[in-house]
């Protein structure tokens, strides 16, 4: 199965959520939205759902306009805002969207509930009534309602929200059988870039409405060093670890840790003190951390670096 | 896709879980209390009428008691608002959106299931209410004949109790349009306010056929033994229903279809 997303705008009002984004998703992918509060990772999954009605853009599914075959939707599993009809067991409302989405003899049906159940962990109490559970346990019969009749596309919006850590393994393992297992495509998104990056093999990084990263997750620092001064075995060094080394006259900009040692100890050994380390962040931590003043002194130092030197 | 009827058996099993469908029974008390107080004598009780009560002009009589406590009107605003704009602000609406991706029919199952429950509820309040009047009733015979009924009344009594059950019906259609654009609260004073404005035309010339009210009152002027008359009104009333369902309902869609969730 193959996700397009094309150009997809949505406004609320005068309010601009989501501004022509577009990506596309393959099925056994696993695909990580992140992005602060209102930055329009729950507004494009309600697109996908149609729960809310994109201003402009196209979805395909397959090749397939969504918007003119609705009943595509239906193969999505979704978590978006755990929903239920508390005044039943969590039994019964699993049964109750089964019924809805397929004719299916009760022995079957009873089983396929039974294994969901397990699978979530929430077997041993399901005959109680959803509104005696606790925000986790709502939160995994949520997701088995997303897993019920093994969907092609998993939608899950924030689906380790108020899980402990046990939850939280939990649902990523299930995640990632999904797709590796089933070949299911998932989308999904979370505050915690760490719990997302664990598991998705693409992230895509939202910021008002707009997409300001989709690839994969790449944790590549850069440690400025600034010795009190350099001499000319420290630039022989530093030639010989890097082409990217001198970022300034007195800066060397040194790829990895062990780049950082190997000129530490030159430091150590010939007693030059240090004046300054910075370590600078990969460019999607430094978005999802917000933290421009890094970012814009990066992107300095990186201006900085002589073209030759780059990376 | 799910078909029609499923959706329809599941909505209505959601109503059967609800308290509120509960709180309609009450009106079982009705035929109860009425029933009890003829058999014990009580003061509480008076009757006014000059020929003898029989089981379907209890019945029916009865039934316009509860009309016109209004009450019913409201429980019933109630329970057809939270079915569809309270699982709208509560978010449970999106269950069912993304499994039936069409929202009319989604619409339109939560009118046949809260129409079927009115005509059930209906079912078992004249069931209730032939018990009462043999139970207790009937041994009033001063006022009450143990006749079931009378031939040549018959029809106006039943269309009588028809145009009663289609103001309900019509009280669905008009509380499931408002709570596709109104909030549950704002959607229910509306329609106490609406109900309030329609009571209140049925007693104005030509205005007052535009308020189902004012053929409900009809029925009780008319003379039970002519049918012909009987049917006319209720004619009329049928047409007038029909035309404001209509109306509720392609309103009601539309606005579900085209609304965010």
């Amino acid at each position: 199965m193959m996700l397009e997303i094309k150009e997809v705008t949505k406004y609320y009002g005068n309010h601009l959520a989501l501004e022509k984004f577009s990506t596309t998703i393959r099925s056994g992918e696993i695909v990580g939205l992140i992005g602060k509060n209102g930055s329009g990772k729950t507004t494009l999954m309600n697109c996908l759902v149609n729960h809310i009605h994109f201003t402009s853009g196209q979805i395909l599914i397959d090749g397939k306009n969504l918007m003119e075959n609705k009943s595509l939707i239906s193969r999505f599993g979704v978590l978006i805002e755990s929903s239920f009809l508390d005044y039943m067991s969590a039994y019964d409302n699993l049964k109750l969207l089964l019924e809805l989405e397929q004719k299916q003899d009760k022995r079957k049906a009873d089983q396929q509930l039974s294994e969901i159940l397990k699978l979530v962990g929430l077997y041993e109490r399901r005959k109680e009534r959803v509104k005696n559970y606790s925000f986790g346990m709502k939160q995994r019969l949520g997701l088995a309602q997303a897993l019920l009749n093994h969907k092609p596309l998993l939608i899950l919006d924030e689906p380790l929200v108020g899980l402990d850590v046990m939850g939280r393994e939990l649902v990523k393992e299930i995640i990632r059988n999904k797709a590796r297992n089933e070949e299911c495509a998932v989308i999904f998104s979370d505050h915690n870039l760490n719990e997302v990056k664990d598991i998705c093999d693409r992230i895509i990084y939202l910021d008002n409405g707009t997409k300001m990263y989709d690839g994969v997750f790449e944790d590549h620092k850069k440690y400025a060093v600034t010795p009190e001064r350099l001499d000319k075995e420290l630039l022989a060094h530093a030639a010989t670890i890097g082409e990217h080394v001198l970022a300034e006259p007195d800066i060397l900009m040194l790829d990895s840790i062990a780049e950082l040692n190997s000129v530490l100890q030159i430091l150590v050994r010939k007693n030059i003190s240090v004046k300054e380390l910075e370590v600078i962040e990969g460019s999607l931590i430094r978005l999802f951390k917000g933290d421009m003043n890094n970012a814009d002194h990066a992107n300095d130092m990186q201006n900085r670096i002589p073209k030759t030197f780059t990376s | 896709m799910p078909t029609m009827q499923t959706i329809c058996k599941i909505e209505f099993r959601k109503l059967l879980h609800r308290k509120d469908l509960w709180l309609i029974l009450s009106m079982l008390a009705i035929p109860a209390l009425y029933s009890i107080g003829i058999y014990t004598h009580s003061s509480v009780i008076t009757f006014n009428g000059t020929d003898k009560e029989y089981a379907m002009s209890f019945f029916v009589n009865m039934f316009h008691f509860v009309y016109a406590l209004y009450i019913y009107f409201f429980v019933l605003s109630l329970i057809s608002v939270r079915s569809l704009g309270g699982e709208i602000e509560n978010r449970n609406i999106l269950l069912y959106t993304q499994r039936i991706n069409e929202r009319k029919k989604l619409y339109q199952a939560k009118v046949t299931a809260l129409t079927a429950m009115v005509l059930g509820v209906s079912a078992v309040f004249f069931v209730f209410s032939m018990l009462m009047f043999y139970l207790f009733a009937v041994h009033r015979t001063d006022l009450i004949s143990s006749r079931f009924m009378v031939s040549n009344e018959f029809l106006s009594l039943i269309l009588w109790f028809l145009s009663i059950v289609l103001a309900y019906i019509l009280t669905i259609h008009f509380s499931l349009m408002l709570s596709t654009f109104l909030k549950f609260n704002t959607a229910v004073i509306i329609f106490i306010l609406v109900l309030i404005a329609s009571a209140f035309m049925s007693k104005f010339p030509i205005v007052s056929f535009l308020s189902i009210h004012y053929y409900i009152e009809q029925f009780g002027a008319l003379d039970l033994s002519d049918s012909g008359g009987a049917l006319r009104l209720f004619g009329i009333n049928l047409a007038v229903v029909f035309l404001y369902s209509l109306v509720c309902k392609q309103v009601g869609v539309r606005r579900f279809e085209r609304r965010d969730l």
